[in-house]
């Protein structure tokens, strides 16, 4: 569960440090830099588990850091705090790139456990302990993140908890427009999009308990649904396809994309809830599930999420929508802010006022002092 | 039937951060009443948290009204807590119809909610039903997390479906459970 996260010189986001419990929400006008938190997560996630390098120009790479315009600094620092199994791991990474020309490079790269050092690393390479307490190191390409690249091995298995927490961070923005006909692959993860959706429900479907969760979700919202087929459709593609059958009625064989924007929303949404009821998630953080999803089914998802959050288990999400707002308050939403385009986000708790809803407090503004 | 069967709980909590709406929503969904409207769909159930007591007294007379109008033949569930100013859920209920009488509602429709008032409050059940025992007479244990309200929501469904005599159930539990089995024998005989 990510307990913190601190960022500085990162777009908008300067000294920003956010705390986050199982539940979180994050609200505030547009701009005000919620979806900036995302990304920075985003690009520590894929820098940590070396699905993307800096400088580099593939599909998760960091090709050039996104500065805030108005200061001067050329070091962007990251700091996530994870709390695994009550142990809490600090992941610290600062990255610098002094001139657009330049590719960005890692200056300073640090983790630990419970306050002891897991690694440290500069410029020179990667330092760590071995099993019998020696000093050992490698020198590493500034491009790559150190705690991707350390194989952890014999004391190291804190380092591979780590690794693991960080690879199963699940960050989404759903758009079910664009989400795939056919797959031609297994997908480990969704994408940010989960354009991928049918190829990730491939890898999990095979998983009995992941399979009857998300059954049993959808026939309590679709009380026709029975069962889901991945059928052939070309040479290794399969699409997915869902069998609807009302009562005493004749089936109906619907493939993925026959059904609404709204429908393939809501399989995402359930198929998420199902990875975290079975383990095979974490920590999931959805930019607007809100997105597509009818205000009937909005309450049955969040507080169905809601059953599964403790210390091992969090959502966070972004959200404008009231029905969604209405489950944060001043425990789990965050309220986000800028005084205007030449300031930084700032952060703090959604303090409704009595007698008022969150939806209609946020919409007037009246969520701070 | 109407096609408007479903259950409405008004309940206790603060925004966001009450355990009363996840324990009662899975509760409610887990225990798949027979009589709601055969079609189903996700707001069969719909929970409205009211703040707290005092809320949850002054919107009960409305959502009658409400349900009425609506035509339907709604559930409505009150949730509250049966704090240490009220003796049991017999006074609890007294002082729910008194404002009901105010804001003008029949005795008939009054009769028709479902009042279910943990004492002392919901954490006493969540206590009783992990560790088979609890205290009444105080404010049961804080539950850290919503995964505990809902663990336990099941077990009480659970042993609601079984329709087993328990042994040893908190009185508030009892009595609640009374209101509900009575819902049911109405809901299955009309």
């Amino acid at each position: 569960m990510i307990t913190q996260l601190y960022v500085n010189n990162f777009r908008c986001l300067v000294a920003f440090k956010a705390e986050f419990g199982p539940l979180g929400v994050l609200c505030g006008p547009n701009g005000s830099g919620k979806s900036s938190v995302f990304d920075a997560l985003c690009m520590l996630r894929n820098l940590g588990t070396g699905a993307g390098v800096l400088g580099g120009t593939g599909e998760h790479d960091i090709p050039r850091l996104e500065f805030t315009e108005w200061l001067d600094s050329t070091t962007q620092e990251f700091e996530l705090n994870l709390d695994i199994e009550g142990q809490l791991f600090v992941y610290a990474v600062h990255i610098e790139q002094v001139a657009d020309y330049e590719k960005p490079r890692i200056i300073h790269e640090k983790a630990s456990c419970d306050g002891q050092p897991l690694f440290e690393r500069d410029t020179e390479g990667v330092t760590f302990r071995r099993y019998d307490g020696s000093s050992t190191g490698f020198p590493l390409d500034w491009r790559q993140a150190a705690l991707a690249a350390i194989q952890p091995r014999g004391n190291l298995d804190k380092l591979k908890s780590l690794q693991d927490a960080v690879a199963k961070l699940m960050i989404l923005r759903p758009n079910p427009r664009d989400m795939e006909r056919e797959s031609r692959a297994e997908a480990r993860h969704p994408d940010l999009s989960m354009l991928n959706l049918t190829s990730w429900y491939r890898s999990l479907y095979q998983a009995q308990e992941w399979a009857d969760s998300l059954r049993d979700s959808l026939k309590d919202i679709w009380p026709d649904f029975r069962s889901f087929k991945l059928v052939d459709v070309g040479m290794n593609a399969k699409a997915l396809q869902l069998r609807f059958e009302p009562d005493g009625g004749k089936p109906v064989l619907l493939f993925f994309e026959q059904l609404s924007d709204g429908e393939r929303a809501l399989v995402a949404l359930y198929m998420l809830r199902a990875a975290v009821e079975t383990g095979a998630a974490h920590t999931v953080l959805i930019d607007e599930p809100d997105n597509f999803v009818g205000l009937p089914e909005l309450q049955p998802w969040v507080l169905s999420m809601r059953e599964l959050l403790d210390d091992q288990h969090q959502l966070i999400v972004i959200s404008h929508h009231p029905e969604i707002l209405s489950n944060s308050g001043a425990k789990n939403g965050h309220y986000l802010w800028r005084d205007n385009h030449t300031s930084p986000t700032r952060i703090g708790p959604l303090q409704v006022p009595d007698g008022m809803t969150a939806g209609e407090a946020i919409a007037r503004g009246w969520v701070r002092d | 039937m109407t096609s408007r069967t479903q259950i409405v709980c008004l309940c206790e909590g603060e925004q966001g951060s009450s355990i009363d709406p996840v324990f009662i929503n899975c509760l409610m969904r887990s225990l798949k009443p027979d009589w709601v409207r055969s079609w189903g769909g996700s707001n069969i159930v719909r929970i409205v948290p009211c703040g707290n007591r005092k809320g949850v007294m002054e919107r009960t007379p409305e959502e009658i009204h409400l349900c009425r109008k609506a035509g339907g033949d709604t559930t409505l569930m009150v949730w509250a807590d049966c704090d240490d100013d009220c003796a049991d859920g017999e006074a609890l209920k007294a002082l729910f119809w008194q404002e009901a009488q105010r804001r003008e509602v029949k005795q008939e429709d009054f009769d028709r909610v479902v009042f279910i008032f943990p004492k002392d409050r919901l954490e006493n059940w969540i206590e009783y039903l992990r560790h088979e025992q609890t205290n009444e007479s105080e404010e049961g244990p804080r539950v850290e997390h919503t995964r505990e309200a809902a663990d336990a929501a099941k077990k009480l469904a659970k042993h609601c479906r079984e329709g087993k005599p328990i042994d040893g159930l908190p009185p508030s539990l009892k009595w609640s459970c009374e209101n509900w089995r009575s819902l049911s024998a109405r809901m299955k005989s009309s």
